[in-house]
């Protein structure tokens, strides 16, 4: 029998450890990742000519670690694996069929699985202000902070929800930025509702409350409870406005304080890069918290269109340390799949790693009410506030082609063209969805997201030309 | 030639030689390995683009996923800055709308 061909994408926690597994079980593997070095969104590395910053403590780099080597382990296995960087997989056909911009050309790569380790992009919340420069996503800041060790602001707000405000505001104390003001939508003690998840995963949890002293240190006030009002500022941001908020997730006026800052660090949670997974013929399902609208699979990963997999974040959310446990069950589920294996052996061979991935999962229960957004936070936005970025769509258009009746995603994008533009709809669609939501009267979870259509990322027209054979 | 410490917003060491290339009329310093977003920042250079609805933009998402950092370098426009290497001599200008 010929070894079967693995197709990854994505070179982070999940995507190394899948192609690891499924090289060390003696298939021919591929490894498509955007990013010029391995190590994906987390574990995010500088060019060699940067010293490491950093940023990030104990635990965290130690397991960054561990997931570098493994990658080691398999680029410099006697057959390397075939890894391509600076790759953009563009298209999903049936085959499974992966299509794949290179640095000058194109190229068509067929799989007998094909396992997708694509993660998670930031979910935004648009408020009046939000598109000034100056606004970045927090995970963007960090991204700049341990790729390019630069901060990228001097005196900083971080808003947001979650533990990644806490620990991107931490890092950028310890940068040297002033820090304005930090606020959290959900106070971080709703953790404490499940005991044992902490203990779980109490590493974390030491990490956390060690950026929070270092925030008491640098005299950094942490609201709790508090949201973005407005941003303001010509040509780029200059001023925050955040005020309390009435448990629903809408401003109470009267309690606004106003900050100067010339960086505002937002973070709502992550919505999950589920466009190829989509684009593939996988059904979805809604998990708010969890990433949005995210691939159905069942325990190895295995979505129901034959031969295509998922795994790590962009297949649920809940970090670096589920998703290399994960990342090993489905690599190697591919190869014995494809071997023809049934699923009590693949139990009984995967059972550690089961044991594993359930471990880390314990704390991730544990964070999920810290990220819950309630649904006030999507009135942030007034009717002049641009909603895609891309098209220019402001909030008071969307409302309108709600009010006209268009309360799908797909009736709004193609009424307004908002998810048209070069993001592909990832910024706004869960505005959209919200407001959607909103028009039928239901949840988000019965209004199903954007078509994913080829290409999932702008591609020059002479790269697709130059196809490869 | 290497340096320690913060200088600037530039934190953490850095090793070879700094270099220079052109935002617009301005002359920015970046050292190797950084993007072209980074070494903008770092000299508080935030605003890369002005969208078709006229307002201005820069850096969101810093990976490579939102677009709103594209900005014409050495001709062609529509490049990620968050996405491209800083190379001496770069010419990088400010996207103005659709070009």
């Amino acid at each position: 029998m010929t070894a079967p061909r693995i197709v990854v994408v994505g070179a982070g926690p999940a995507g190394i450890m899948a192609a690891r597994e499924a090289k060390r079980r003696g298939a021919a593997v591929t490894l498509i990742d955007e990013a010029l070095r391995p190590g994906g969104q987390i574990y995010r590395q500088g060019d060699a000519a940067l010293a490491s910053s950093g940023v990030g403590l104990p635990e965290e780099l130690a397991h960054k670690r561990t997931v570098l080597e493994a990658f080691a382990e398999v680029a410099e296995a006697a057959e390397a694996v075939d890894y391509h960087s600076g790759a953009t997989a563009y298209a999903v056909f049936p085959g499974p069929q992966l299509h794949v911009a290179l640095a000058d050309s194109s190229r068509v790569f067929e799989a007998d699985a094909l396992i997708l380790a694509t993660g998670v992009g930031e979910r935004a919340v648009p408020f009046p202000g939000w598109t000034l420069p100056g606004v970045l996503y927090a995970g963007g800041v960090q991204a700049i902070m341990k790729a390019h060790g630069v901060r990228a602001g001097d005196r900083v707000a971080v808003v947001g929800a979650g533990p990644l405000i806490i620990a991107v505001a931490a890092q950028l104390a310890e940068a040297g930025a002033e820090i304005a003001c930090v606020t959290l939508l959900t106070p971080l003690r709703v953790m404490a509702r499940r005991p044992l998840g902490l203990w779980a995963g109490r590493g974390v949890v030491r990490e956390g409350m060690a950026y929070l002293r270092q925030l008491r240190r640098a005299g950094a006030p942490v609201l709790e409870g508090w949201v973005p009002v407005h941003a303001e500022g010509a040509p780029a941001v200059e001023s925050l406005c955040v005020a309390r908020h009435d448990g629903a997730g809408r401003p109470l006026m009267g309690s606004e304080r106003r900050f100067d800052v010339d960086m505002v660090a937002m973070n709502f949670g992550f919505t999950a890069n589920s466009e190829l997974a989509r684009m593939a013929g996988a059904e979805v399902r809604f998990d708010s918290v969890r990433g949005g609208w995210v691939p159905v699979r069942n325990e190895f990963g295995a979505t129901a269109v034959p031969g295509v997999f998922v795994a790590g974040d962009g297949a649920a959310l809940r970090g670096a340390f589920v998703a290399a446990a994960e990342g090993r069950i489905v690599g190697a589920a591919a190869v014995l799949t494809a071997g023809g294996k049934g699923t009590a052996e693949l139990h009984q061979e995967l059972a550690a790693e089961f044991t594993e991935r359930r471990s880390h999962q314990a704390f991730q229960d544990a964070l999920r009410p810290t990220l819950d957004l309630p649904s006030g936070v999507w009135s942030w936005a007034t009717d002049d506030t641009v909603v895609c970025r891309c098209e220019g769509i402001t909030q008071g258009r969307l409302r309108q082609a709600v009010d006209e009746g268009h309360v799908t995603v797909n009736g709004i994008k193609r009424n307004t063209r908002a998810g048209m533009g070069w993001c592909g709809g990832r910024t706004c669609l869960a505005s959209v969805a919200a407001l959607a939501a909103q028009g039928q009267a239901g949840p988000p979870a019965e209004t199903p997201p954007m078509r994913p259509r080829p290409l999932a990322r702008p591609v020059p027209a002479g790269i697709l030309a130059r196809r490869e054979p | 030639m290497n340096k320690t410490g913060k200088i600037g917003r530039r934190l953490g060491g850095r090793t070879g030689e700094p270099f220079t290339f052109i935002f617009d009329d301005s002359t920015i310093e970046a050292w190797p390995g950084e993007s072209v977003a980074a070494a903008l920042l770092a000299a508080g250079q935030v605003v890369l683009r002005i969208a078709e609805d006229g307002g201005a933009r820069g850096v969101v998402c810093g990976i490579g996923l939102c677009w709103e950092c594209r900005c014409v370098i050495d001709g062609r426009p529509n490049v990620r800055a968050c996405m491209t290497e800083a190379r001496a001599g770069m010419r990088v200008r400010r996207q103005q709308g659709l070009e």
